[in-house]
């Protein structure tokens, strides 16, 4: 299955091993190529780039368009909602569009943990009916 | 132009009063049909909303929708009053809508300031939205 990515910059790391997992188990994932040069560190001028001023960074990268186009050319995404500033299986922003994307093309949606229960847009992702996983990616078929 | 007015329906009425305006001035205005029902003080819609929100939503389809609807339009005009305490207030459906249009080439219009929510006020800054600050008369007088 081809599958979109979905994450924060700041677990590159855990999502590239993830990509490698999923090519393990038979799939054909998909994530922006900058998102391995933040994971290892070559990508120095993007990272600081993105800490700097990160509204600035997506639009200069074009960054909310290119993960569209990979949802559009994928069969399901897959969201990374880790634990993040204390927040439990913390969803943001820009993932919550890539939610927004697959749902009204029809694609089939992942959680790789159970939904956030501490955000606002609480409703708006039950609504979409996503498949929690919990970890398993196993589950994804 | 074509507009598709977005916003949290808590604020159906003021919405509502802005579509008038709107459509008064020519434009044609796209709004989904429960916006106007909690505009009208429909009980029934919302009892339901306060019951279970989400599922209003699956019901009427309302992501689509306005997915279709901006699809359409040559422009969304987002309705960020004041809510929960934050100025300029956007949720999650409407950032849906927000992000739909920017991937589809529309102008986006901010009725109010960026809100500062934590969770995505980065996104609506890449976005690049014209704020207008309370001021329709910019977009009245567009023509398209």
């Amino acid at each position: 299955m081809k599958i979109t990515i979905c994450g924060g910059v700041k677990f590159a790391q855990q999502l590239v091993e993830i990509y490698r997992e999923l090519e393990k188990l038979g799939h054909e994932p998909k994530m922006h190529k900058d998102m391995f040069g933040i994971a290892d560190g070559t990508a120095a001028e993007l990272i600081e780039e993105v800490k700097k001023d990160h509204a600035e960074a997506k639009r200069k990268y074009n960054f909310i368009k290119l993960w569209y186009q990979l949802i559009l050319d994928s069969d399901a995404i897959l969201v990374c909602n880790f634990d993040k500033n204390g927040k439990k299986n913390y969803i943001g922003g820009n993932t919550l569009m890539e939610i927004g994307f697959a749902y009204v093309n029809n694609k089939r949606i992942y959680l790789l943990n159970p939904i956030p229960t501490e955000v606002t847009y609480y409703d708006e992702i039950l609504a979409v009916g996503p498949l929690v996983i919990n970890n398993d990616l196993t589950k994804i078929v | 132009m074509r507009i598709t007015i977005c916003g949290s329906i808590s604020n159906a009425k003021k919405i509502y009063a802005i579509k008038a305006k709107l459509e008064k001035a020519g434009h044609i205005v796209y709004s989904h049909e429960l916006m106007k029902k909690y505009a009208e003080g429909d009980r029934e819609l919302k009892d339901r909303i306060k019951k279970g929100h989400h599922k209003v939503k699956i019901k009427h389809n309302t992501f689509r929708w306005y997915y279709n609807a901006i699809k359409k339009s040559d422009a969304i005009l987002v309705c960020n009053f004041k809510k929960h305490g934050i100025p300029g207030y956007i949720g999650g459906s409407v950032l849906f809508e927000i992000s739909h249009a920017y991937i589809l080439n529309k102008k986006i219009y901010l009725l109010h300031n960026i809100p500062k929510i934590i969770y995505y006020q980065d996104e609506i800054k890449a976005v690049q939205p014209t704020v207008l600050k309370g001021n329709l008369g910019k977009i009245i007088n567009q023509k398209f």
